[in-house]
């Protein structure tokens, strides 16, 4: 018995010693390699034949792909830097990429960007969203815009006609579909990744887009946005959004729209793909994010884009790659089946074209009362603050720990030393 | 028996894998607490005490978590060990089916754990799940809500499905201990006129003291650091409300990429479960020299 | 005493099955009812499409196999290490016996997620990161300071006299450990063969962290796929892992022998 162990130890510590030696992880190092983060199984087998597409044009260049889960994305890629494996494409959140440009691992891309012709069709501030201190760091490849979602049946049952145009409106209309009983009016998203409808609510109440003045102020503090502020926590308070919405993530705040429990949902056009899968085409529609007392809303812009790391062997070659899936043909397919608002400007009409389903991403890339809010992303620490603070003294004020007040001032404190940290340039 | 070679020979394979696997990464881990480290970029910049300080003077999240600690510590390991003993105990004296149950009852310790926190988020749903109902059904609760949404309670979601997942391993690990206890034993305890709960008290328990122990010590020290379940449940909220010492260093870490800092509050954490370790080490000394 | 027994036994079941039985439930339903038909004990249709979306369409069956070999291989590497150290704990008074035994269990208290970081270069070095040995390796490396002081209170239970009265007799040191000691300890090898076993085949982190090639993941890595960043596939999430407990029921049905058969080991003694 114990020869047999001791012999199976050994045959274990073989097997080891043959893997170390002889296993050559299937990864070419000629190879190029690009990172996806935001990984799906459909979207994976688009990216692949967009790759092999490159391939056949590129005699003798060949890609990679390593597909890491959303989850972890971060916590392995940082890891897989620190180890040494740097990948030559990856794609880039917005709200990471200060991280990695102050780490001083992201290329810069401008003199890629000039060099290259890109469709004039391109939506002009695209190089701008990827760009810190006037230096092109990473490519959207396709915008995450925010909308309204509404459930038509449930409005029926409310008896109301459309969906709400203005804030009053919203309040109002949230307050009469509660009035159903099960039912709330508003899907609040109030667990990690809901931080930008504060900022929604907060800045159109406010009438501007800006977070900071010229000196660095973060204008989270005004009157407007601590209005802001006050109006969601009525809503929660008032029984208007449902009592776990709390701390509801992407999720559940998809599947509570779904299964008929709130009424109204503050999406990205991607959730239309969930939806069409799980309720019927009739069933719902979108109108643009209501407008503020200014007669304004900023609905908010989010991106995820292509970036080349700046320890990569092969930059040549990994712009290239960038190039060609941001190319207009490729780019189409790539924003119509991730469902994402697409950066060629002339495209939206296409992809939105159908009925009242895609009416709110249409209307608000086109109508002058709907400005885009980009979140305040060239600061390092815009990443933990969207996750933790505004998450958790969100929740604190929601359940009427804080006043709206001491929320904003919080808030405020925070982001306005990040700015002006960043003003003096000590990022 | 003293002998100055032979155990280091039989401890040798074991000493070798803890050393580079679990030692070298654990120095380094702790090596982080005196610098400012980012992972991201590799630069380290020694501060030496300076990120001590902040720990002692200005983290409320800090203190906070620490109490939710203890609480989520305490409440898991009584109602798991508990439960696990009973259970042991009634598996110990055998019944019509127990081979068939008895695998099943293992279960939940063999499912990962993030998706037992899913798994119970769903439960705890009102949407999705029928626990809300039966609390409503039971009287406690007025309406049908998610319980990990409340403050107050929120907890005790976590709780219950950490309670879930540990009884297994109480359990396993006393049951062994009760089917080591040689029977005749007991026989020659009975012939003496001593049986039921008195021989429980004077034979079973002093025998398995050593595993009670051994096993109440580690998991106690695992669930402080068991941090998957509430990230995926409640991911420290409402309101820090399930924030503990174990999420706070994962947020610290890999959220703001703080790495430092979170190795500080670490070995803070470190610190009070070697206390903890020490104080349980020297009980089952002492009843060693009591049996 | 008797009597109260059973009650006792079902509440156990009910308490343990029922999360289980929700899975399963959710694991049947068609998509589209997931949502719509509110609390329902069992839906009205109900389908096996999940079951066979994860055993024929995805690479689940490579995932299952990878991870059977990993535990496996864990839960054996670790009980044998461990058994020796154990052995060498409860019987030998040497010294740094008690720094060792600090050593082990402070190993138990810093936070995985701290040093998950500096095993990845370690990994690295050896050109192991990104294979199912290296994760062998992690994970026997990280099963063994528990193994150990759980071995090492078995032997402590198995009386010392009778391995010394056979090695009176004329056996060697080994000899009297393969004939007398470890049959003593054969439950609390069970155990722990039983309890590294799970614990390999359950873990995510590092499988999750070191691991990126399809080839080479286990389940838990591969169920992870199921989440994205905007969806969560239940239904065959639920079937994996329902998938998933069918081996470690038949693994624990195994090794209960091992446990039971203690009651014999301790008959043999007198």
């Amino acid at each position: 018995m114990i020869r047999a162990g001791i012999a199976f130890v050994l045959i274990v510590l073989s097997f080891v010693a043959w893997q170390a030696m002889f296993d050559d992880k299937d990864l070419d190092p000629n190879n190029l390699l690009i990172v996806e983060v935001n990984t799906s199984a459909e979207r994976t087998g688009v990216l692949r034949d967009q790759l092999d597409r490159f391939e056949a044009d590129n005699p003798g260049l060949k890609v990679d792909v390593i597909s890491l889960s959303w989850g972890q994305a971060f916590e392995k890629l940082s890891m897989m830097i620190a180890g040494g494996q740097i990948p030559d494409v990856i794609e880039m959140p917005d709200f990471w990429l200060a991280r990695y440009v102050s780490a001083g691992q992201m290329a810069d891309m401008s003199q890629f960007v000039e060099n290259t012709p890109f469709d004039d069709d391109l939506e002009e501030d695209t190089f701008k969203y990827g760009s810190i201190r006037d230096k092109i760091y990473t490519i959207p490849y396709g915008y995450y815009l925010r909308a309204m979602v509404y459930n038509k049946k449930l409005f029926k049952q409310a008896d109301i006609k459309e969906p709400p145009l203005t804030m009053e409106e919203f309040y109002q209309t949230a307050a009469k579909v509660s009035e159903i009983p099960g039912v709330s009016g508003y899907c609040h998203h109030g667990g990690r990744g809901g931080a930008v409808f504060y900022y929604w609510i907060m800045t159109t109440m406010n009438g501007s887009n800006e977070f900071f003045d010229a000196e660095g102020n973060s204008s989270f503090y005004d009157q407007g946005a601590i209005d802001g502020l006050t109006l969601i926590r009525d809503i929660y308070q008032n029984g208007y959004a449902p009592q776990d919405s709390l701390n509801w993530g992407f999720n559940e705040t998809v599947s509570g729209f779904y299964s008929g429990v709130c009424a109204m949902l503050h999406q990205t056009p991607d959730a239309l793909n969930g939806l069409r899968q799980r309720m019927d085409e009739g069933d719902f529609a979108s109108a643009p994010m209501p407008l503020g007392p200014s007669g304004k809303s900023f609905p908010h812009l989010g991106y995820i884009g292509w970036s080349v790391f700046e320890q990569s062997q092969k930059k040549e070659a990994a712009f290239k790659l960038v190039a060609h899936l941001l190319k207009r043909e490729n780019h189409q397919e790539w924003a119509e089946r991730s469902g994402l608002v697409p950066i060629y400007k002339g495209l939206a009409g296409d992809l939105f074209d159908t009925g009242d389903v895609g009416a709110g991403w249409l209307t608000s890339t086109q109508d002058e009362r709907w400005e885009y809010m980009i979140n305040p992303n060239h600061l390092s620490d815009i990443a933990e603050f969207d996750s933790i603070q505004v998450v958790q003294s969100g929740q604190a004020m929601m359940l009427g720990e804080t006043t709206p007040e001491e929320t904003a001032k919080m808030w405020a404190d925070f982001l306005s030393a990040s700015q002006k940290r960043w003003l003096t340039g000590n990022d | 028996m003293t002998n100055r070679v032979e155990p280091w020979l039989y401890l040798a394979p074991t000493l070798l894998f803890i050393f580079l696997l679990v030692l070298v990464p654990l120095v380094t881990g702790i090596s982080y607490a005196f610098f400012n480290f980012d992972l991201i970029s590799g630069t380290q910049e020694f501060v030496g005490f300076d990120q001590f300080v902040r720990i002692l003077s200005e983290d409320e999240v800090f203190t906070m978590s620490l109490v939710n600690t203890l609480f989520w510590t305490s409440t898991s390991l009584f109602f798991q060990f508990t439960l696990g003993l009973a259970l042991a105990l009634i598996l110990n004296s055998g019944f019509r089916g127990i081979k068939f149950i008895q695998p099943v009852l293992f279960v939940p310790w063999a499912v990962p754990s993030f998706l037992i926190g899913l798994m119970w988020v769903w439960m705890f749903n009102p949407v999705t799940g029928p626990l809300p109902y039966m609390f409503e059904g039971l009287g406690l609760m007025e309406t049908p809500e998610n319980l990990l949404s409340d403050p107050d309670l929120a907890m005790w979601g976590p709780i219950t499905a950490n309670v879930w997942f540990g009884i297994p391993f109480f359990t396993i690990m006393l049951l062994a201990a009760l089917r080591s206890i040689p029977n005749d034993i007991y026989e020659a305890a009975h012939m003496d006129g001593v049986s039921g709960l008195q021989a429980f008290r004077h034979i079973t328990l002093p025998l398995i003291a050593p595993t009670i122990i051994i096993t109440l010590m580690i998991r106690a020290i695992w669930i402080a650091n068991f941090a998957e379940i509430i990230i995926v449940m409640t991911n420290g909220g409402p309101a820090n409300s399930t924030q503990i010492v174990a999420t706070y260093i994962y947020d610290t870490a890999y959220q703001k990429m703080d790495f430092g800092y979170a190795s500080v509050i670490s070995i803070a954490l470190l610190s009070m479960l070697m206390i903890y370790g020490f104080t349980l080490g020297r009980i089952r000394q002492k009843m060693k020299v009591y049996i | 005493m008797e009597r109260a027994k059973y009650p006792f036994i079902i509440g156990f079941l009910v308490f343990t099955l029922f999360p289980v039985f929700w899975m399963f439930k959710i694991s049947v339903t068609p998509d589209r009812l997931l949502y719509s038909e509110g609390i329902v004990a069992w839906p009205s249709q109900t389908t096996f499409d999940h079951y066979y979306a994860v055993l024929v369409e995805g690479s689940f069956p490579d995932y299952f196999m990878n991870s059977f070999i990993v535990s496996f291989t864990t839960a054996a590497l670790v009980t044998i290490l461990a058994s020796m150290a154990g052995y060498a704990l409860s019987r030998f008074h040497f010294k740094g016996k008690v720094a060792l035994l600090t050593i082990l269990l402070l190993t138990q208290m810093f936070p995985i997620v701290m040093i998950i970081a500096p095993i990845y270069n370690v990994l690295t070095f050896i050109n192991l990161v990104d294979s199912i040995s290296g994760l062998i390796l992690v994970y026997t490396a990280f099963n063994l300071p528990f193994a150990c002081f759980l071995m090492q209170s078995f032997f402590d239970g198995a009386p010392q006299e009778l391995e010394e009265a056979a090695m009176i007799d004329g056996c060697t040191r080994l000899q009297a450990m393969e004939k007398v000691t470890i049959p003593l300890c054969l439950p609390g090898i069970g155990a722990t063969l039983g309890f590294v076993f799970t614990a390999a085949w359950s873990e995510l982190l590092f499988a999750l962290m070191f691991i990126s090639r399809q080839s080479q993941m286990t389940f838990p890595a591969g169920i992870m796929n199921f989440v994205t960043k905007f969806s969560v596939d239940w239904g065959q999430m639920a079937a994996a892992m329902i998938l998933a407990l069918i081996p470690v029921c038949i693994f624990f049905a195994y090794i209960q022998k091992f446990i039971v058969q203690g009651l014999t080991a301790g008959a043999l003694k007198g």
